[in-house]
């Protein structure tokens, strides 16, 4: 027998210290020996959304399975392992079953932990397949699932609200074995490409080359996926023409980190086209352009020609 | 005028009637709007109980103080020579379109064919509202529209009721203006 | 008054156009909606009166605006001088809801046109909403 250590993390003080009266009613009845340790050794993590966030990441990052323990009572379950609020012995039990059977067996863990670009690097081999794809399944470091196939990317209320504008992890998107819920919120495949590059770690995405000039061929929708600034003067810069990663970020001024992410959402939504190698642009030359958007409205109208 | 008073420069909102001109600009305008509606005759036509015969006239000053002049045409045909006019120096264009009305995709053509001439470098945003009513088409279809013709504008969602709408579409002009302006090319 | 008139009425006021394009100078006359429609007109062909209805109803409605905006009541004509003639757009009636646009050569005396036009205007407007 399997001897599994578990931790659990951001439960509230009674629903921990059930679990852990419960880990010693079912022990000798599970498949595997539980034990309880500290976050560093545990095979297994039990965990509610309210536990820290870095905590969660990282244990994301390892692949290892998660226990979501979570109050929501719709029907639509966010991820491989849910346990709900208040729960009984034989219901902790048999999700413990369930998270043994998956440790012990011999085939290999679903490809990839999740990671800063394995989400990416996966959905944009899905994405112009998108509308003929079968169900594939990725989950975000919390363990909630996303599903993408038959043109549309489907996963529940709160999981997309956290999606957007906020920094996620989520592994390579694989086969599903079954087909999604019914419940859940459809989302636009360019959408979710578009918040899925916005949340990458800030490199140079690794499918693009620092020595291409890339341009975009068409505008993200903004009014459903929302703008700041900096992603306007990124998008305006490059329709103008095409830039380097590097001279994109000098030219829109804008960090190098929101023009990588830029071109990694663009990249994924399908809406940046590359033209080639270009040599290294020259800095340019700022003079009077301070920060914010109304920088560059000093001298327009000399620009422009335009009358008053 | 003194450097300091900053810019000025005029942005033409167009569109078919019922996409929301007039609408968008009184949301938008610090002063009360230039209204030139009145009784639509032609119900069968279109719905509305009004329409703008000449243009509407709205301002914002923008935070460097300079000014934006924005002018609502007609939407109907028959006023083609009030788009002419209205077009005549503006920095850019932004064309609203109602996605629940018929022929929209087709309308869209109509009014960039009609623009295109005159806007400088090509500043045009096109403010695509009631995407969600059943049946439309979505901004993908206005955006895949432009494409087929090599135009790359933005094509936004908007409820042009809504203040922050409306001046999502005139930054997003502003930031394409400046582009040119910075990063164009040369002669 | 209804902005668009039914046929009889269009004839009607067709005829008082006709007469009305008696008066020394005149070159045309279009009646039209507030929103640019023509409904009756003497002189000119279909696509000029068109023209004429809609860019009157323009002049109108930003008459009216400008009108409104010095304070001086409701917009009654504007007058359009030129080097060959001039045109004048005339309210018809108290509603908003039609205008009378005539165009007429250097021949004619301004005065005299305003006050015939006037007149005519007075009769549309009987005819029209008795």
């Amino acid at each position: 027998m399997q001897t599994l250590k578990i931790c659990d993390l951001g439960l509230a003080p009674d629903t921990s210290h059930a679990f852990h009266s419960m880990l010693q009613i079912v022990a000798g009845r599970s498949k595997a020996r539980w034990q309880l340790a500290g976050v560093a050794e545990a095979d297994v993590l039990f965990a509610s959304p309210a536990g820290r966030d870095d905590v969660l990441a990282a244990w994301g990052r390892s692949g290892k399975p998660v226990v979501l323990v979570t109050d929501d009572r719709s029907g639509w379950s966010p991820a491989t392992f849910v346990l709900r609020h208040p729960f009984r012995v034989m219901q902790l039990l048999a999700v413990l079953d369930d998270v043994a059977d998956l440790l012990a067996d011999a085939r290999p863990r679903e490809p990839g932990s999740a990671s800063g670009w394995a989400g990416a690097q996966s959905l944009r081999a899905l994405v112009p397949q998108a509308n003929a794809l079968g169900w594939h399944v990725a989950r975000t470091t919390l363990g909630e699932e996303i599903w993408l196939g038959r043109g549309q990317v489907l996963a529940d209320a709160a999981t997309i609200a956290r999606l957007r504008g906020n920094a996620f992890e989520l592994t390579a998107f694989h086969p599903a074995g079954s087909a999604p819920p019914a419940t859940g919120i459809a989302l636009a495949v360019s959408d979710f490409a578009w918040q899925v590059g916005m949340a990458t770690p800030g490199t140079l995405a690794p499918w693009l080359d620092p020595a291409t000039a890339y341009r975009l061929r068409r505008w993200p929708d903004f009014g459903r996926l929302g703008v700041s600034t900096g992603l306007l003067e990124l998008c305006a810069a490059s329709t103008v023409r095409a830039w380097t990663p590097a001279a994109l970020a000098d030219a829109s001024g804008q960090s190098a980190a929101n023009a990588h992410r830029f071109l990694a959402a663009a990249s994924l939504a399908g809406l940046l086209a590359a033209n080639g190698h270009e040599p290294a642009h020259a800095p340019i030359a700022r003079g009077r352009l301070q920060g914010g958007w109304d920088r560059f409205l000093g001298g327009l109208r000399r620009h422009l020609g335009l009358a008053a | 005028m003194t450097e300091a008073d900053g810019e000025e420069f005029k942005i033409v909102f167009t569109g078919p009637m019922g996409a929301g001109k007039t609408t968008a600009i009184a949301a938008l305008s610090e002063v009360e709007p230039v209204r030139t509606e009145v009784e639509n005759s032609d119900r069968v036509a279109h719905a509305k109980a009004s329409t703008t015969v000449g243009f509407d006239f709205g301002r914002i000053t923008l935070s460097d103080g300079s000014v934006v002049r924005l002018y609502g045409t007609p939407g109907q045909p028959r006023y083609r020579f009030m788009w002419d006019i209205l077009g005549r120096g503006a920095a850019g264009v932004i064309v609203l379109i109602d996605a629940s009305a018929p022929g929209a995709l087709v309308q869209l053509d109509l009014f960039v064919d009609a623009f295109m001439p005159h806007v400088v470098q090509g500043a045009l945003v096109v403010g695509v509202g009631r995407t969600d009513s059943p049946g439309s088409p979505g901004t993908d279809a206005f955006a895949a529209r432009l494409d087929a013709r090599g135009i790359v504008a933005p094509v936004l969602s908007v409820d042009v009721r809504r203040q922050a709408d409306v001046m999502m579409l005139v930054r997003t002009l502003v930031c394409i203006l400046a582009s040119h302006a910075l990063h164009g090319a040369v002669a | 008054m209804k902005a668009r008139p039914a046929k009889l009425s269009r004839e009607l006021a067709r005829k008082v156009l006709e007469g009305y394009g008696e008066v020394a100078g005149v070159q045309c006359a279009v009646l039209f909606s507030a929103d640019g429609f023509e409904i009756a007109s003497h002189a000119a062909d279909a696509a000029a009166s068109a023209r004429l209805a809609a860019i009157g109803s323009s002049l109108a409605a930003l008459g009216t605006a400008l009108s409104g905006e010095a304070g001086l009541g409701d917009f009654e004509r504007t007058t359009v001088e030129s080097e060959l003639g001039a045109v004048t757009i005339m309210r018809v009636g108290s509603s908003r809801s039609m205008s009378l646009a005539v165009v007429a050569g250097r021949d004619a005396v301004l005065g005299q046109l305003l006050w015939a036009t006037q007149r005519c205007c007075q009769a549309l407007a009987k005819l029209l909403d008795p």
